[in-house]
């Protein structure tokens, strides 16, 4: 447990100042989008800088995982950890990361009613994806959705990442390509609506209290992602050194 | 962690480790014991073994058969046994954005023994810059780095594999030095695998060697050095001299015969060799590395 908090401790360093920097250079470019208005005169209209947020940081915590899964694996190795401690420290660290995204959401989110507040008078012209989805939802269940999706998106780039170490570049050539197809051929899939009809199942969409049951869906899909990266990590040799 | 290490007088067991990539067998049936508090010379020209040795005991890839003891439980994905073992490997497994003091900082988290006054006093002495990042470092820095992770961890196993790769001849001095001097403060048990055989002998207390995966040999230098000599002179006085010893190279340069020899004589022995005028010579430890190590006369050792 001890050797675990250290791994924890060493990953939660790290990915915070890999966050801080996402989101500084997030704000001050949502501050330069919203000055464009004012600079040329026109009307300030509620765009909204919380919905972005929430679509940066899933880009963002995608992108983190992926890359910290070799650097974390090879360091937390030589440092005398086994696989286990590496995988649980750093499924811990994933939750953490959801977390703190979530958090920060959660401060844009009012962040971005004071300016629109400030600059149009009105707190409550704010679209948020979830709550066109979801209508009627709170915020705090909009942020247990946010928490719940970030946990199973990381738990899928930990997955991706452990792919990625075990089979190396045929693996990412192969995802991505596969990923290209599957994305340009699904409006002309025939069954494109059963895929949306899937989609609504899973998420809850149009059922009462949809918002609150849609986390279950993924925390096990988060579940089974990490307990097929622990398959694959358990018994993967180093061997893939930083280049 | 003592009283671990006292349940075994040998801090690693290895028996029967087997290892295969594809069509090549890196390691056969290898088996070896080190005794605790004692350096040891990991030698084997490329591809013999020793590196696959190296990552199967630290638990970075694993054994097809076989078993790794240390301090006497079972190593492999062993958490209570890892952290014992500070593993420096040649490949880089750092984090190239971070910085040197970042990378110390680190390695104090998880090596408990760890000691950043040293590893300061390390940096001023080996003119490591602690501020660079690793990826500014040179190879011979890079080298130095994973030298001073190695020696101020202290951990109770400690494994360099080609520690002085890169480094000039005037840093590979002071890092023998250093380890000699911290050794005796601090005696630990270290493994050091080396191509760079004829300066780092004076350190080793033990050597052992593998050849394609087996090990060929595991002594004390001292031993090693007195069971090794040249006798050379006219063919047939070496010849008849050399008749019935364990003879593992021969050549002939010009009119002279020039044979190595590896095995303990008694004096007796040795008295009548120098009576069948010829002459005897110590053999380098390099070059008796060659001959021990020189797969075509496998029948000889």
């Amino acid at each position: 447990m001890k050797r675990i908090s250290t791994c924890l401790r060493f990953q939660t360093k790290n990915m915070i100042i890999s966050i801080i920097y996402f989101t500084v250079i997030y704000f001050l470019v949502s501050i330069g989008l919203l000055c464009i208005p004012l600079l040329s005169g026109g009307d300030i209209t509620t765009n909204s800088f919380s919905s972005g947020f929430i679509i940066g940081a899933v880009f963002f915590a995608f992108v983190y995982v992926i890359a910290d899964y070799r650097q974390s694996f090879n360091y937390l190795m030589i440092n005398g950890n086994t696989r286990k401690t590496i995988f649980v420290s750093s499924s811990l660290s994933n939750i953490v990361l959801s977390f703190i995204l979530t958090f920060l959401t959660f401060i844009f989110d009012i962040t971005d009613s004071l300016i629109n507040r400030m600059l149009a008078g009105d707190s409550n012209t704010t679209v948020n994806l979830l709550q066109i989805i979801y209508p009627g939802c709170s915020k705090a269940s909009v942020l247990l959705f946010c928490t719940a999706m970030l946990i199973a998106l990381t738990a899928f780039s930990m997955l991706y990442g452990a792919l990625a170490y075990k089979f190396g570049k045929y693996f990412i050539i192969l995802f991505w390509v596969g990923f290209g197809l599957v994305f340009l051929a699904l409006p002309f899939s025939a069954k494109s609506l059963d895929i949306i009809k899937l989609i609504e199942t899973v998420l809850f969409i149009g059922k009462p209290n949809g918002i609150l049951l849609a986390p279950i869906s993924f925390i096990t899909a988060a579940v089974l992602f990490g307990t097929v990266t622990y398959l694959i990590a358990k018994r993967q040799p180093q061997t893939a050194p930083v280049q | 962690m003592n009283n671990m290490e006292q349940m075994s007088s040998f801090i690693l067991e290895v028996s029967g480790l087997t290892k295969k990539y594809r069509d090549v067998t890196a390691l056969k049936n290898f088996s070896v014991k080190l005794e605790s508090n004692k350096i040891y010379g990991l030698l084997g020209r490329n591809g013999a073994g020793k590196t696959t040795l190296l990552d199967i005991i630290t638990s970075r890839i694993f054994a097809d058969s076989g078993e790794v003891m240390v301090m006497g439980r079972n190593a492999v994905e062993n958490q209570e046994i890892l952290p014992c073992i500070c593993y420096m490997p040649e490949k880089n497994y750092f984090i190239t954005s971070t910085k040197v003091s970042e990378i110390f900082n680190s390695a104090a988290m998880f090596f408990d023994n760890f000691d950043m006054q040293y590893a300061d006093q390390l940096c001023d002495k080996f003119n490591l810059d602690k501020r660079k990042k690793y990826k500014a470092l040179s190879r011979g820095y890079e080298s130095i780095l994973r030298i001073i992770i190695g020696l101020a961890s202290r951990a109770p196993l400690t494994i360099f594999d080609e520690p002085v790769l890169g480094l000039d001849a005037a840093v590979r001095d002071l890092f023998y030095r250093e380890l000699l001097d911290d050794y005796a403060k601090n005696p630990r048990t270290l493994i050091i695998s080396t191509h760079l055989i004829e300066e780092s002998a004076d350190v080793f207390e033990d050597v052992l060697i593998i050849r394609e995966g087996e090990l060929v040999s595991q002594m004390q230098v001292t031993d090693l050095r007195e069971m090794a000599f040249y006798i050379s002179g006219r063919p047939a006085d070496v010849e008849s001299a050399a008749a019935g010893h364990n003879v593992i190279h021969d050549e002939i340069v010009g009119n002279v015969r020039i044979s190595a020899i590896f095995e303990k004589l008694t004096e007796e022995s040795m008295r009548e060799l120098k009576s069948c005028n010829v002459d005897i010579a110590p053999i380098p430890v390099q070059k008796l590395f060659i001959y021990l190590t020189d797969s075509s006369k496998e029948e000889k050792l």
